[in-house]
């Protein structure tokens, strides 16, 4: 066999010598042709990964080197008019594990609930009945420190599939005693109740994300792109003095719980600028705690609650028709036998109080008197004057949910509807409104819009009364503050007060004439008298304790709250004293 | 000749560029490091204030001040006997 090629490759040999080269055409078009083919495969092949795939293979590249990352912003903060924080978001870190990655043995089990500081036994539990879920939270909300510290002490122990997670969780330092004016935001950042609902816009943050370039070692290498800006969230700054606050709400909740109240409200407005210094509802809650099952507590009674006014009406009744000079400081009104008979009603004081002054009827309060006067006014210009106090509108203060009351138009009163107006019965208000009425008097008849976001320029204002006016009626409100008055108990050491009482009937099934009748207790009244810088209305609802009228639940907290808002401010006192401060002080030295 | 010249110069030129490009990649992303560190410097520095914001608000509760003053200091309020108003012109 061997031997029979070697003799075919010698004659082969020997035909090459003997005649032309042979030249191969069809091998070398078969050669040219596998290339040819090789070469059309690799352009395809290149021209496939190049351009066909290039986005997946592009990725996966970037893949290696590109990552995403969060530019974590922070919602704004709710500052009170000095600055001091009252709501601020923090960063905080949720321990969480997928417990289809996570060991279960009794080991990792006990070295988890050791390093977390939990019973071994809940976890385990916990860990078994998620035991085909991707994520269950191991612990939420701990400190960056105590997370970064769990962390590292779970890789020393090789623990694995346990991460973290950032996530922002709303502090609020002042708890309950600003909750129903903050409110609250939920656990994703956005707020639901009160002015974090309100101003949720302005101070919602948005996080960024950016694109980055990462080395083998996933080390930062560059910033590739931005592909959304963070927007941090603005601050909000409040017109609440934190100070003014905490007296108001621990004098509210003090007094409810001496009285036996179903709830209370009070209301402290700065009478130059419109501002709202207090606004306090009880009962009151934790913002920091869960807000589950609140019921009727998140309410910001001062804004959303309505309520008949009563006497607290009748300075404004007085004001409203000496400014359209019905009356005047010296007219005498008659009351006389104590009652007047209105058609098929009665209106009737708790005694005959016989002929009396203006200043007579505000500080005996007496309901006839009031009505008397009232008659004097036309229905028309009754209503309008109301309605220019901010009765049955509302106060626009922007806060959700605010009420505008109700006043019924003129057109629809009866001669016993004026009657009751005048002595606050027969349209309602919130505890704002009536506030807001009861600035006009303090600031010499002038109406401001209120604020519940700190006001820094001077605000226009439109004017609702002539200065004479609002002053005589300071000066007779002063006599209800008086010994001879219903609310001597309203008396602040060392300065002036004017304030009217209320104590309303609560409307019940039988209507006003219930026999376990229910009342409210109010007190509106405004300091220090010659020139008032505050005015505030207190309003408890249903006192059962130790005493239902507003002179005795009502007053009390104003005195108290006032006295200590006037020393904050450090408004002079216009009280002549009967010794001189510096006698005393010197006499005190020497005990 | 100065035709050479010029192309080695040119060369030279080139290849120092170069380097010089290389070493301001280098710097970039050297710099770029240290702003990603004092980045996460001022994240965590703005958590140590919030939480200190938190606990000063705390520990500044009118209610621990005045419970403190009264009980600890033996403060109390003034009553309006010891106060003397200075007026101001």
């Amino acid at each position: 066999m061997a031997g029979k090629q070697r003799h075919n490759k010698g004659r082969q040999v020997r035909r090459t010598e003997n005649t032309t080269a042979p030249r191969f055409a069809a091998r070398r078009r078969v050669m040219l042709g596998g290339l040819l083919c090789a070469a059309a495969l690799l352009i395809a092949g290149a021209w496939y990964q190049q351009v066909l795939r290039t986005d997946f293979l592009q990725q996966k590249g970037d893949y290696k080197h590109i990552s995403y990352k969060d530019i974590p912003a922070r919602r704004g903060r709710i500052l009170d008019r000095n600055d001091e924080v009252l709501a601020v978001s923090n960063p905080v870190d949720s321990v969480w594990a997928d417990p289809r990655v996570l060991p279960q043995d009794n080991e990792t089990v006990r070295i988890l609930a050791q390093v977390l500081k939990t019973n071994a036994d809940d976890l385990r539990q916990k860990l078994s009945r998620y035991r085909n879920k991707h994520f269950i939270y191991l612990a939420r909300w701990m400190t960056p420190a105590d997370a970064r510290q769990v962390m590292a002490m779970l890789k020393e122990k090789g623990v694995k599939g346990v991460s973290l997670q950032r996530e922002y969780r709303r502090y609020y330092p002042a708890g309950e005693y600003f909750s129903h004016v903050i409110g609250f935001s939920g656990r994703d950042e956005r707020g639901l109740e009160g002015l974090e609902l309100q101003y949720d816009r302005e101070l919602n943050a948005e996080a960024g994300r950016k694109m980055v370039l990462k080395d083998a070692r996933r080390h930062l290498l560059a910033n590739v792109a931005s592909i959304r800006k963070p927007r941090g969230g603005k601050d909000i700054v409040l017109s609440l003095d934190r100070r003014l606050q905490f007296y108001a709400y621990r004098a509210l909740k003090k007094a409810v719980v001496r009285h036996n109240a179903k709830s209370a409200s009070l209301v402290m407005l700065d009478v130059d600028s419109g501002e709202v210094l207090a606004m306090v509802s009880q009962p009151s809650y934790n913002p920091n705690a869960s807000h589950g099952n609140l019921g009727g507590k998140a309410r910001n009674r001062p804004i959303i609650d309505t309520f008949e006014p009563g006497s607290t009406m009748k300075p404004l009744t007085l004001a409203t028709a000496m400014e359209l000079g019905y009356i005047t400081e010296h007219t005498k009104i008659d009351t006389g036998e104590g009652f007047i008979r209105i058609g098929r009603n009665k209106v009737s004081d708790p005694k005959r109080y016989g002929v009396l002054d203006p200043a007579g009827v505000l500080h005996r309060s007496s309901n006839v008197g009031s009505a008397t006067i009232a008659f004097k006014i036309p229905e028309k210009d009754h209503w309008k004057m109301l309605d220019r106090y901010g009765f049955g509108q509302p106060v626009m203060i922007d806060f959700p949910g605010e009420v505008s009351g109700s006043l019924r138009d003129y057109g629809l009163w009866s001669r016993i509807d004026q009657a009751n107006l005048a002595f606050g019965y027969g349209l309602s208000t919130s505890t704002l409104q009536l506030a807001q009425a009861y600035v006009i008097l303090a600031a010499d008849g002038v109406r401001r819009p209120l604020s519940l976001l700190r006001v820094d320029k001077p605000v226009e204002g439109e004017r609702v009364l002539s200065v004479e006016t609002a002053r005589s009626l300071r000066k007779m409100m002063e006599g209800v503050v008086s010994a001879g008055g219903t609310a001597p108990k309203a008396a602040v050491s060392g300065y002036r007060v004017a304030g009217k009482t209320g104590t309303v009937i609560k409307l019940g099934a039988q209507g006003y004439k219930d026999k376990k009748k229910k009342y409210r207790a109010l007190f509106a009244g405004m300091a220090p008298a010659t020139a008032p810088k505050l005015v505030m209305v207190i309003v408890f609802d249903e006192p059962r304790k130790k005493g239902f009228y507003g002179g005795q639940v009502a007053a009390p907290v104003f005195s108290e709250v006032m006295g200590h808002a006037l020393r904050l401010l450090n408004v002079a006192p216009d009280k002549k004293q009967t010794n001189t401060g510096l006698q005393v002080a010197s006499a005190g030295g020497v005990q | 000749m100065s035709r050479m010249l010029l192309i080695t110069a040119l060369l030279i030129a080139i290849v120092w560029t170069a380097l010089k490009v290389v070493e301001a990649k280098q710097q970039t992303r050297q710099l770029f490091a240290v702003r990603e560190a004092l980045r996460a410097e001022a994240d965590e520095l703005s958590v140590t204030q919030g939480q200190l914001q938190v606990e000063l608000a705390t520990f500044a509760d009118y209610g621990r001040v005045e419970k403190n003053a009264r009980n600890k200091l033996h403060m109390r309020t003034p009553g309006m006997q010891e106060i003397e108003v200075l007026q101001t012109e």
